[in-house]
């Protein structure tokens, strides 16, 4: 039996035209064949495109910001928050914003905590207790983060005197900058030119949001009730109109 | 990779053992064409350090055992049947044996090629088993069965244990 197994299978040959043609057709992929090494660094190269690729998307992701956050007392400051909510980068406006916010240190924490954080904070407390103002305004696009924003920092202030909440377009950002002035801020600055007061935009930079509050009170004698800043949210036009010193105050209830 | 000597090499010793696994598998010439192909190239290309001869061939045996199992598991092998398989049988070029090669080809396809490997290149179960990645029981169980099923089909054509 194994001997006839064996004679049957001996008498299978491979075809000479085909090793023939097999050998040509192996030589012929493999000559086109470049070494393995080669492949590697082509796949190597490829993969560090694929990182950098998505690095840089991450990174402009992340690090774009896509809403600005004026935040002024007479410390002045905004944050830049990214779509994701998150605090991408903070610029002081004045002293008292910069010494403020390398005591706080809120840089890349979410939108509400770092809120949260300046809020209870004891620096802003102390001018709170005084009386002063905070102002607390969203410049974006109109959009559903916007309106998260200002809902989130809305709960967040809820339970403070003379806080205020807005929302405003970022339209003049680069002309504030350029005058060295928060977003919040240039905006209560062209409130007093459309007063027609005239303040020079260093004393503006230097004073509370209280003070300039009042000089816009005892000019705006005409809208006395209106005082409230635009765009407020409807809690702060009910709450917060009409007294020049109390004109602050917000969301109570 | 391997030289252009070395391929060409190999295809002049491992041609028949390939052609003889294809038979064991495939029923048409443009398949086993293609499985040499497939085998040689990936020997040119991909085939590992050699520590012998022997382990040679057994890399050529698994290669080409799993380039057989492939083809024929591809979508269009399984729903179509050639019209060269229709018409033509692969026959043994010695009459005398043919019915021997008919009965191993009869087997169902597990038996076919452990048949080969035990009778014709006369590997043991053991190495059966690790070529095949099997458990030599299995192996025996098959060798056995496979005895069974040719003592029959080849009952009074002088048929020896």
């Amino acid at each position: 039996m194994k001997n006839k197994i064996r004679i049957a299978f001996d008498s299978i040959k491979a075809d000479k035209n085909l090793a023939e043609k097999t050998k040509q057709n192996v030589l012929k992929a493999v000559s086109g064949y470049k070494p393995k090494a080669m492949n590697a660094l082509r796949f190597g190269v490829s993969c560090a495109a694929c990182l950098l690729i998505l690095a840089a998307t991450g990174s402009w992701l992340f690090f774009v910001p896509t809403v600005c956050i004026s935040i002024d007392i007479n410390p002045s400051f905004e944050l830049s928050v990214n779509r994701f909510d998150k605090v991408v980068s903070v610029e002081s406006y004045n002293e008292d914003g910069k010494a403020l916010i390398e005591a706080l240190d809120i840089k890349y924490l979410s939108c509400y905590d770092a809120i949260d954080k300046i809020v209870k904070s004891e620096e802003i407390a102390v001018f709170l207790e005084d009386n002063d103002t905070l102002e607390i305004g969203v410049f974006g696009s109109d959009n559903a983060q916007t309106e998260r924003l200002l809902s989130q920092i809305n709960s967040c202030t809820g339970k403070c005197d003379n806080t205020y909440c807005y929302f405003d377009e970022d339209t003049k950002s680069e002309v504030a900058h350029k005058l060295g002035l928060s977003k919040g801020k240039y905006r209560a600055y062209e409130k007093l030119t459309e007063l027609g007061i005239d303040v020079d935009v260093m004393q503006i930079r230097d004073m509370s949001m209280r003070e300039i509050r009042e000089l816009i009170a005892e000019f705006d004698d005409a809208d006395n009730k209106n005082d409230c800043p635009e765009n407020t949210l409807p809690a702060c036009k009910e709450s917060g109109t009409g007294k020049r010193h109390n004109y602050g105050k917000h969301n109570e209830e | 990779m391997r030289s252009e000597q070395e391929v060409i090499s190999a295809i002049d010793k491992y041609a028949d053992t390939v052609q003889r696994i294809c038979i064991l598998h495939l029923k048409n010439y443009a398949d086993t064409e293609d499985i040499f192909q497939t085998v040689f190239i990936k020997y040119a290309l991909k085939s590992p350090e050699f520590i012998s001869d022997d382990h040679e061939k057994a890399w050529i045996i698994r290669v080409t055992i799993n380039a057989c199992k492939d083809l024929l598991k591809s979508f269009f092998k399984s729903h179509t049947t050639s019209f060269e398989e229709v018409v033509e049988e692969p026959v043994c070029e010695q009459e005398d044996y043919s019915d021997v090669l008919s009965a191993v080809q009869s087997l169902p396809e597990k038996y076919r090629i452990v048949v080969y490997l035990y009778y014709y290149e006369g590997y043991t179960a053991l190495e059966i088993g690790k070529l095949l990645g099997k458990n030599v029981n299995t192996i025996y169980t098959r060798l056995n069965r496979s005895k069974q099923i040719m003592k029959e089909k080849l009952r009074g054509d002088g048929y020896e244990k």
